[in-house]
């Protein structure tokens, strides 16, 4: 289903889309509660884990008789707990995310509210603590902080505060994701939604990315662009005004232009691979494209990736 | 084939299409200025913030522009759509009335087709016993004298009268095909009642142009005039007014607004030109005011006594005193007096009195009379007109309000043919450009703004 007009915010036929994903993590959780996601803790889940010899005060009803009746030694089953996981959603939402193309439709902010609703309401359904960051405030700090929470309302206070985001002010997407990582302290996911055209907060934003990587939690990377921006379809021959500096106007046409998608593919090709490289995971989203069908493509992906 | 009435607009017309032509190819176009977060990957050309290359609708907007100049002009030049036609042709109304009776009828086959040449179009009136007169279309060529004589009228049948004539020679002249020019041609013998109402008949006729009035000849007795006003106008009395037994005769015209610039052209449709030969000539009396508060015919000529005439170079009209050619004698005249408004080597060119609520103007055609040479009595007639008398719309059924005067059948009178299917002729398209050339407009500007919203609808964050 196509969640295209701005006025639709996760309806039910979306919703219902969604209810069976369970989006398991590709790194050892370490949350407080139960979840879907393997843990770091064994103890009595439901996951066999291996075997360990016998030892006084072990519970005997995990003795294995059968490795008994082979071994003729004592061995009791040990099984993986299963964690929820922490998720920080980061968006970006300075000027250049506030465009929709020369056909209208949502705009890229929009598609990456609508995705970041989309993965929490998938997370949270498994278990799982939805955050959210909002980049675009004074000073360059975060316009939105909402710390990955357990209760009730939880989920409903992250969906209506992704709902009245709003485009912001130029700020680094890299200190919106530090501040995301600080909230992750036992780890968990962190989902960045952008356009990534902040070349100069790159180098940071990667540093970021890694040390996230490193302290145990799963980055997800999701590219939103217009098909105008790709290249994909005509938006003819114009001034061309980057939102974030409109002093500088440059004449072209990008659907003519193979320069352009020479150097713009050859701009997010380094992007993916550095993010890559750093253990990320790189989705891309168009803002024309059916958002359902992307969701739960990313989400099975994942689903293929169990943490060893 | 079009034709045009001011061929200078149309030239104006394609010259100023001209203009956004050429603007068009030396004026060139900034690019539209459109938000793209990735346009530093553009390949950056400077020389192209400018460009010469148009899109779909701004050429559709020149041709918009262009059309609307050349429907302009072309509008204001009174273009005309007349046909395919050329040559000249010629049209015939026949009165089959009573007034044709006898001798009369014989005579006017040849007088409608004289010298068997043959006609576009011939149509008898003939009356009926109520109701409007019968058309009858003989169609193109020489009459066939059989029918013709079918035709004949009867004795006792009624008269047909000049407004049905006129009428019909109006709907045929619209009617008939094949010619640019058209000679119209009424043929009847015109009888006191007969030329009956009314002046807006008469007025619908006068465009597209003039008729030719031939009146076969005929026996002409000396009559009596009997009666009075009314019943003469019931045509109780087909006799003339005795004082003009031996003259031409004389019309009266209800005049009301919308003739008064045509009234010369209304005489000269009537009869009275300066063709005539022989006898005294006859006399207009134009009568202005509600029929009903007239007082009797009263009119001058020639061998009208001096001592009817009161006064000498001014016009009297209501007790009011109007500047002419000298000083209001001592001994104002009484009210209703006739008095001369002009006079030419002493013998009165026109002469004027009050009546009722109106006034009566009267002028006698001597073709020698200055007044008539020059042309100009209508234009005394307006100017008199507008110093006192009021202009009254004829009322309906206003025929015993005016009177054809016209006797002494006998003496074909004839004015001038003029093209009548010239440039009055055809299907005006003025109006249809004039509306064509609006909804261009509409276009343009819609268009136009169209193209400067795309232009300027990036704007900078």
């Amino acid at each position: 289903m196509r969640s295209r007009e701005p006025e639709e915010f996760l309806s039910p036929e979306f919703l219902d889309g969604l209810d069976d994903l369970e989006w398991a993590a590709r790194i050892v959780a370490r949350g407080l509660t139960r979840g879907v996601h393997a843990s770091a803790l064994l103890g009595r889940g439901d996951e066999f884990d291996r075997h360990r010899a016998y030892q006084q005060g072990d519970d005997l009803r995990h003795l294995d008789w059968r490795l008994l009746a082979r071994t003729d030694r004592l061995h009791v089953r040990r099984f993986r707990e299963t964690s929820n996981l922490e998720v920080m959603f980061v968006v970006d939402a300075s000027p250049s995310m506030d465009f929709a193309g020369e056909g209208g439709g949502i705009t890229k902010l929009r598609c990456a509210v609508l995705l970041a609703a989309a993965l929490g309401h998938v997370s949270r359904g498994a278990g799982d603590l939805p955050g959210l960051v909002v980049t675009g405030g004074e000073g360059g700090e975060p316009a939105t902080l909402l710390p990955a929470r357990a209760g009730r309302e939880r989920l409903r206070t992250f969906l209506h505060t992704l709902q009245n985001t709003r485009p912001g002010a130029p700020t680094s997407l890299a200190r919106a994701v530090g501040v995301a990582a600080d909230m992750l302290p036992r780890g968990g996911r962190t989902v960045i939604l952008s356009d990534f055209l902040d070349e100069q907060d790159m180098p940071e934003l990667l540093r970021s990315a890694a040390q996230l990587r490193a302290g145990g939690s799963e980055v997800t990377a999701i590219r939103v662009l217009t098909p105008e921006e790709l290249g994909e379809t005509g938006g003819g021959d114009a001034l061309w005004m980057d939102p974030e500096r409109p002093d500088q106007a440059v004449a072209g046409a990008p659907d003519r232009d193979a320069g352009y998608l020479t150097r713009l593919r050859a701009y997010y090709a380094d992007i993916a691979q550095q993010l890559e490289e750093r253990g990320a995971v790189w989705h891309t989203a168009r803002t024309t494209d059916a958002l359902l069908p992307l969701v739960r493509q990313w989400v099975r992906e994942g689903a293929g990736t169990r943490p060893r | 084939m079009i034709e045009l009435a001011r061929p200078a607009f149309l030239w104006a017309g394609i010259l100023l299409a001209g203009i956004p032509a050429l603007l068009h190819l030396i004026r060139p176009v900034e690019r539209a200025r459109k938000r793209l977060a990735t346009s530093r990957f553009l390949t950056p050309d400077p020389k192209r913030r400018v460009s010469f290359r148009r899109r779909p609708d701004e050429l559709l907007l020149l041709l918009v522009r262009m059309l609307l100049c050349f429907v302009l002009g072309a509008g204001f030049a009174g273009i005309r759509w007349v046909g395919a036609e050329s040559g000249v042709g010629t049209l015939v109304v026949v009165d089959g009335g009573r007034n044709m009776a006898g001798t009369s009828w014989d005579q006017a086959l040849e007088t409608a087709v004289p010298g068997g040449s043959a006609a576009l179009e011939t149509v008898v009136i003939r009356p009926t016993l109520d109701g409007p007169p019968e058309v009858v279309r003989l169609g193109p060529g020489v009459p066939d004298a059989e029918a013709w004589s079918a035709l004949a009228p009867a004795d006792d049948a009624s008269e047909v009268r000049l407004a049905h004539l006129l009428r019909a020679l109006h709907d045929a002249a619209a009617r008939v095909t094949g010619a640019d020019t058209l000679r119209t041609r009424i043929v009847t013998r015109p009888s006191w009642s007969a030329w009956g109402p009314g002046v807006r008949e008469l007025r619908d006729s006068l465009w597209p142009g003039s008729i030719e009035l031939v009146i076969p000849s005929a026996e002409v007795g000396a009559r009596e005039q009997g009666g009075t006003d009314t019943d003469r106008a019931a045509g109780a009395d087909n006799a003339p007014p005795p004082a003009a037994a031996d003259r031409l005769g004389s019309v009266i015209l209800q005049a009301d607004s919308t003739l008064r610039p045509r009234i010369g052209r209304a005489l000269e449709l009537i009869g009275i030109s300066a063709d005539t030969t022989g006898g005294p000539p006859p006399t207009v009396v134009l009568r202005v005011g509600p029929p009903d508060a007239l007082g009797p015919l009263w009119r001058i000529g020639p061998d009208t006594p001096p001592a009817e005439l009161d006064a000498d170079a001014f016009l009297l009209l209501d007790g009011r005193v109007v500047p002419g050619a000298g000083t209001a004698p001592a001994g104002t005249p009484a009210a209703g007096a006739m008095v001369p408004l002009l006079r030419a080597g002493g013998r009165p060119a026109a002469a004027a009195r009050t009546s009722g609520g109106g006034c009566e103007i009267a002028i006698p055609l001597d073709p020698s009379a200055p007044i008539v040479a020059s042309g100009d009595f209508a234009l005394v007639l307006e100017a008199a007109l507008r110093e006192g008398c009021d202009f009254l719309p004829e009322p309906a059924g206003a025929s015993e309000a005016w009177q054809a005067l016209l006797t002494g059948g006998g003496r074909p009178q004839s004015v001038a043919v003029a093209d009548v299917r010239g440039k009055g002729a055809g299907l005006p398209l003025a109006r249809w450009l004039l509306g064509l050339a609006l909804l261009l407009a509409a276009a343009e500007t819609m268009l136009g703004r169209k193209i400067e919203r795309d232009r300027g609808r990036a704007t900078p964050a």
